[in-house]
């Protein structure tokens, strides 16, 4: 529950998902869900060349399960809160 | 006149009044997430008031989590109902990737695809094979993209061509990476370096 909370902080951060078929795909998060799939929205291929058929998707859903990285705006982590609660979350269960 | 949801339950049918449900209500998290800034508070279970959406509380759980699918997400959610009957790109986990028609879809993102085509690309060139009706399994789904019709699919310079040379160039392609791998053990193997 804390990453899918802490995902949905970041809606409207622009952000670069890396799959784990080393797809990158930058864009706007849109939302997220409790198993930590991702729409974003705006979305451009890091290396477009190699992925000729993402040239027209604008939008995309990402099955969480093939995520391997969410890479963030540097501003847009509070490490402080993030560790207050994944303190909180440790304590509780 | 005040829109009514209705949505299985359990076995029932329950309706209730959208309107009647408080702007803040989310009993889905009974933790806080705090921040100097923006002190985020989600109420339990006290925020509601009229008595005829108690019996509902104790579902509301299991219908955030099990039906968020059907877009039955009045606050948030992922939901691919947005893409239903809308043309899209399905990539798979074994990199193959499938053109057509969104029409139905779950919680583990098992999709049904009509008028299927998968698009076979290997270099510059491409080849669109016909499938029909797909049911794809959700734990093979890697993404599944909205393609704006406003833009080109595929990028002017690429040819289409038959099925039967996209396969030989695919062959070689395979074939290359073959024996590049294997002319790589095979350096190694002299330990040059």
């Amino acid at each position: 529950m804390l990453f899918f909370s802490y995902f949905k902080e970041l809606v409207g951060k622009e952000v670069t998902v890396e799959l784990k078929n080393d797809l990158a795909i930058r864009g706007t998060l849109h939302s997220v869900d409790q198993y930590l799939n991702i729409k974003l929205e705006n979305t451009r291929v890091v290396d477009q060349v190699k992925y000729p058929h993402m040239l027209s998707v604008r939008n995309c859903f990402i099955r969480g399960s093939v995520v391997r990285y969410v890479q963030l705006p540097p501003d847009g982590v509070d490490i402080e809160i993030l560790h207050d609660a994944t303190r909180r979350e440790a304590r509780g269960s | 006149m005040s829109s009514r949801l209705g949505f299985p339950l359990c076995g029932h049918v329950c309706v209730m009044p959208l309107s009647s449900i408080p702007f803040n209500f989310s009993p889905r998290f009974s933790d806080t997430f705090d921040s100097e800034r923006v002190t985020f508070r989600r109420p339990a279970k006290s925020c509601f008031v009229s008595h005829h959406l108690l019996h509902l509380v104790a579902h509301w759980n299991l219908l955030s989590r099990g039906m968020s699918w059907a877009g039955f997400d009045p606050f948030y959610g992922t939901s691919l109902a947005e893409n239903l009957d809308k043309k899209l790109l399905v990539i798979l986990r074994d990199g193959r990737k499938l053109i057509g028609i969104l029409r139905s879809f779950d919680q583990f993102a098992n999709v049904v695809i009509e008028d299927a085509v998968e698009r076979i690309i290997v270099g510059e060139q491409f080849c669109d094979v016909s499938l029909g009706l797909y049911i794809i399994r959700g734990e093979n789904v890697v993404l599944i993209g909205e393609l704006d019709p406003a833009r080109e699919e595929l990028p002017s310079h690429m040819q289409r061509v038959s099925y039967k040379m996209i396969e030989e160039a695919r062959k070689a392609e395979r074939e290359a990476t073959e024996l590049k791998g294997s002319m790589r053990k095979r350096m190694e193997f002299l330990d040059l370096e």
